[in-house]
């Protein structure tokens, strides 16, 4: 056995595994929303409801909104630290970079409540 | 800077020695002017030769021994050679525990190529095949290993500095060197109770050579320039096979593996020189047979002044496998496709057999007034530097990989003995350093003469022209001549670049200085050899003369003519090997 | 007639970096990048560049040529002279110490770290250790490596996290030890590697396998530990 990282974000392997999972998964949501847009002529407002009221539809976006967040959340802070270091712009790349990291992760956290908040409501 | 020891030059021999003394806890540092691994070594490619009995299980080191006492066109030390050949085996089986990533036979053990010079039971029982290969760049792997066993063991590396020149103290014991930072360019004395050089090889005094640039001869110099001896330094190695033109090396083990030479007829001319061994007869042998096809209007080209490499015979697979180096060298460089067509070849400068006298153990000698030899307190050598002398006056193929890590082992280990003992100096004074810090300061202040690179230039044509493979007395005196004229004003040369910060001129300058001293000490030490012997080919004295011969040159700094000194032919094992006509 | 653009910078004589232009005659002939350098060092000495084996072998003169890494001693002017022109530059990414030479200690470190040489703590054999043809054939593509670092500066994400991310030329070689049959410390060495940086910043740009002057494929060496590294963590 490999020795174990100290917490789930120290471990590239979990980071890279929960990337391509979370990618995978939104893919499949995608297909399914695409789907049903193709193959039913005419969308109507009952006929969405009557999709989203089904538990398993419930518990699918659920999955994909989830999903949605970790992998923007994986691919922010990615980038984040590419491009935001000390090396490339001193010692304030420190406060930029947290100033960032908290910025996406208050509206990561908004866009998951907002989306719950719609889920619960149907 | 204070060291335990101090190895100049990160090269195979060098980082062997101080592999040994890191890993005993000793204090070690390696004074390197190239990063280790752009060190010389990198560009061997055949293999390692030794008796490890893996191709040939009935394999012995006496049978190596033989073809090297042979080779050496029995000059070479056979009190060296045996130990050399004994050592070999343990010394092959330590790198391969370190990493080397050697080639495999069948039974996965290391993977042996037949090599030119190599014979079994004596020279009576035919080809042998006894050169370790990684592929074609068992340099190559070596050298990286052997940084890789550095690193773990945590030698320092002083690494692009540049030794400038020794210091001694009042005793003349040798207590360091001047050394340069070339990136900074600050200057210090680099202190330590054993000075190890292994500075390599001095190819670049010729114009066409397989060598680096690097290869400069800064030990050699060095050397000289304190007042200590060079032996048989007039024995250059000129490999069969360099590519046309550009001079790069095309391993041996092309021929080891069913190459051979074709003159513009496309006949096999080796066999009518070497009707035995053919294309795998000595270096020396196979390189006077190319110059005389040449010499004979058979040459290839537009100019007939080069011979052919045919390997297209060997089938595609087999050269992807065993030599996927040399297919990439020959497109590279020769425009060629082994694959498909010859490669282009002419011998070329490839190895220095002569060197600064060192027994067994690396302890460098000088010669006293009564013509003993001495050991010079404090100073060691191994690998090309040096001449301890395996190579005598013909080296074998894969014998250099061998020499490289057998003595820079026993050096290590030697040292690792007298520290134990403890070794002690008195510290160099002032004055000392002062002295060593001379020609940096004459070099530093000049303020008019000629460019390095232009009186390089002259220099290895002077050298190409008068000391090539084949040698005349005449031509040679012409050539002192030109060289005696030279001196001053290699001696003047011009630094219009002072800066301090990563100067190469400067380097160049005081590399200079060093290939003019190699030269200049080949030149005397060829002059002085009134016969033909290995590698040295004279055309008015073509036989060899072992009444008058069978011996060492010494060449002393600041005269004009050679000493002699005998060989070393007491063994430990067996009796030695007389002196007999040496045919292939 | 070439123009020869090369990058010049002195430390104790330039405030800033800046091409200077010099005609050169090549005479028809397709001579190497590295000659080219050798002829101009003789008009102006000055001129600073790394060099040794000439042959491509000891990778001390990577340089960046007309926009791409490679070796000079083996990259003839007919691969890399555009419109009559030749630009050669040091390799981006690292700090300049002078013209062309560059400091490499960052690279060198990153090499270090990932334990470039062989760990096996049992008692070796009296000869060598035994390994077959096809465990030996793991090795091919990976050894050979010469530590020129033109794959990892030419490589985003090093230039991004050199301090972090091992970068392509030290991957390859902790491959090189990863699938070694005789080295035992396979386990160490992911552990070392397992980090979000070290292995995992390769984002697959294959910069590296575009300019290794040894043809060799640092992507799918990183390739190899990222599968040891996730099947290790599943």
């Amino acid at each position: 056995m490999i020795g174990s990282p100290k917490s789930l974000s120290d471990s590239g392997s979990f980071l890279w595994i929960a990337q391509r999972v979370s990618g995978l998964l939104v893919f499949f949501y995608f297909l399914f929303i695409l789907g049903i847009l193709v193959s039913v002529q005419d969308v109507t407002y009952e006929y969405w409801k009557s999709i989203f009221n089904n538990r398993l539809v419930q518990v699918f976006s659920l999955l994909a909104i989830v999903s949605l967040i970790t992998h923007a959340w994986i691919g922010i802070q990615c980038v984040i630290s590419d491009y935001i270091t000390e090396r490339l712009i001193g010692p304030k790349a420190i406060l930029i970079r947290r100033t960032l990291s908290n910025f996406f992760g208050l509206l990561l956290m908004f866009y998951l409540f907002w989306s719950l908040l719609i889920l619960w409501n149907l | 800077m204070e060291f335990d020891a101090v190895i100049v030059g990160g090269g195979g021999s060098g980082m062997r020695a101080a592999l040994q003394l890191a890993q005993s806890g000793y204090n070690t540092a390696v004074i390197t002017k190239v990063f280790p691994t752009r060190s010389h070594t990198v560009s061997a490619q055949g293999g390692i030769t030794c008796a490890i009995a893996s191709e040939d299980p009935d394999d012995q080191w006496q049978w190596h021994m033989y073809d090297t006492v042979k080779g050496s066109d029995y000059i070479g030390d056979q009190e060296a050679i045996e130990y050399m050949c004994q050592t070999g085996p343990q010394a092959v089986f330590e790198v391969e525990h370190m990493g080397l990533p050697f080639s495999r036979n069948d039974s996965g053990r290391i993977y042996q190529r037949p090599f030119g010079g190599q014979s079994k039971d004596f020279g009576k029982g035919g080809q042998a095949a006894r050169t370790c290969a990684a592929a074609d760049r068992t340099g190559h792997a070596l050298l990286h290993t052997l940084y890789q066993g550095n690193l773990r063991n945590k030698t320092v590396f002083l690494t692009e500095w540049f030794a400038v020149d020794i210091v001694k103290n009042a005793d003349s014991s040798v207590v360091g060197v001047i050394a340069i930072n070339i990136e900074s360019g600050e200057t210090v004395f680099v202190s330590s109770k054993a000075t190890v050089f292994a500075t390599g090889g001095a190819g670049r005094i010729y114009a066409s050579t397989t060598n680096a640039h690097i290869c400069t001869g800064d030990g050699i110099g060095m050397s000289l320039r304190a007042g200590y001896p060079v032996q048989d330094i007039e024995m250059w190695q000129f490999h069969p096979t360099g590519i046309h033109g550009a001079g790069t090396l095309v391993t041996e083990g092309c021929r080891g593996e069913g190459g051979y030479l074709v003159n513009k007829d496309g006949e096999r001319f080796m066999e009518r020189y070497a009707p035995n061994a053919k294309d795998l007869a000595g270096r020396d042998v196979v390189a006077r047979s190319m110059v005389l096809e040449i010499l004979e209007g058979r040459g290839c080209g537009k100019e007939k002044d080069h011979v052919y490499l045919k390997l297209d015979h060997l089938g595609e697979e087999t050269l992807n496998a065993k030599l996927p180096g040399i297919l990439e060298l020959s497109r590279t460089f020769a425009h060629a496709d082994p694959v498909k067509e010859p490669i282009p070849v002419v011998p070329t400068c490839h190895y220095m057999m002569g060197g600064i006298p060192t027994n067994v153990d690396g302890q460098a000698l000088t010669i006293d007034s009564q013509g003993n030899d001495e050991v010079i307190d404090g100073f060691y050598a191994c690998g090309e530097a040096a001449c301890v002398s395996v190579h005598g006056a013909n080296r074998l193929g894969g014998n250099s990989l061998l020499d490289l890590i057998v003595f820079g082992r026993a050096s290590g280990l030697f040292i690792e003995n007298q520290l134990k003992e403890g070794i002690s100096h008195s510290d160099a004074g002032s004055d000392d350093i002062d002295f060593a810090m001379e020609r940096l300061n004459k070099i530093n202040n000049s303020k008019s003469g000629e460019k390095a690179p232009v009186l390089r230039a002259e220099l290895q044509t002077i050298m190409q022209n008068y000391f090539g493979v084949f040698r005349r007395g005449d031509y040679m005196k012409k050539g002192v001549e030109k060289l005696d004229e030279l001196r001053g004003r290699v001696e003047n040369v011009y630094l219009e670049d002072k800066s301090n910060a990563f100067n190469t001129a400067r380097i160049e300058a005081l590399e200079l200085q060093n290939l003019f001293e190699t030269a200049y000490a080949t030149a005397i030490a060829a002059e002085g050899r009134t016969e033909s012997r290995g590698a040295h080919a004279r055309e008015d004295f073509q036989e060899r003369d072992d009444e008058n011969w069978l011996c060492h040159s010494i060449y002393m700094p600041g005269q004009r003519e050679i000493g002699k000194r005998p060989v070393n032919m007491t063994l430990k094992t067996m009796e030695p090997f007389e002196p007999k006509v040496r045919t292939y | 007639m070439l123009t020869v653009s090369v990058y010049r910078y002195n430390p104790e004589a330039d405030e800033a970096p800046y091409m200077q232009d010099f005609p050169f005659d090549s005479e028809g002939k397709d001579l190497m990048v590295l000659d080219v350098l050798e002829k101009l060092k003789v008009i102006d000495p000055s001129l600073v560049f790394r060099r040794s084996c000439r042959e491509g072998v000891c990778g001390s003169d990577g340089v960046n040529i007309s926009g791409k890494n490679g070796l000079a001693c083996i990259t003839p002017l007919s691969e890399a002279v555009r419109d009559d022109k030749l630009v050669i530059r040091p390799l981006p990414g690292l700090p300049v110490v002078r013209d062309l030479v560059i400091d490499m200690s960052q690279f060198y470190a990153q090499y270090e770290k990932i334990k470039p040489y062989m760990m096996n703590e049992s008692a070796p054999p009296e000869k060598e250790r035994l390994q077959s043809q096809e465990d030996r054939a793991k090795l091919d593509g990976l050894y050979e490596c010469i530590l020129c670092a033109c794959c990892s500066t030419a490589c985003p994400s090093f230039w991004w996290n050199p301090d972090k991310f091992i970068g392509p030329s030290g991957l390859l070689q902790a491959y090189r030890f990863l699938a070694d049959t005789r080295d035992t410390a396979t386990e160490e060495r992911l552990t070392d590697l397992q980090d979000p940086f070290s292995v995992f910043r390769c984002h697959g740009i294959m910069n590296c396998v575009q300019v290794c002057p040894k043809g060799l494929n640092p992507t799918k060496a990183i390739g190899h530990i990222r599968t040891m590294l996730v099947k290790n963590a599943l």
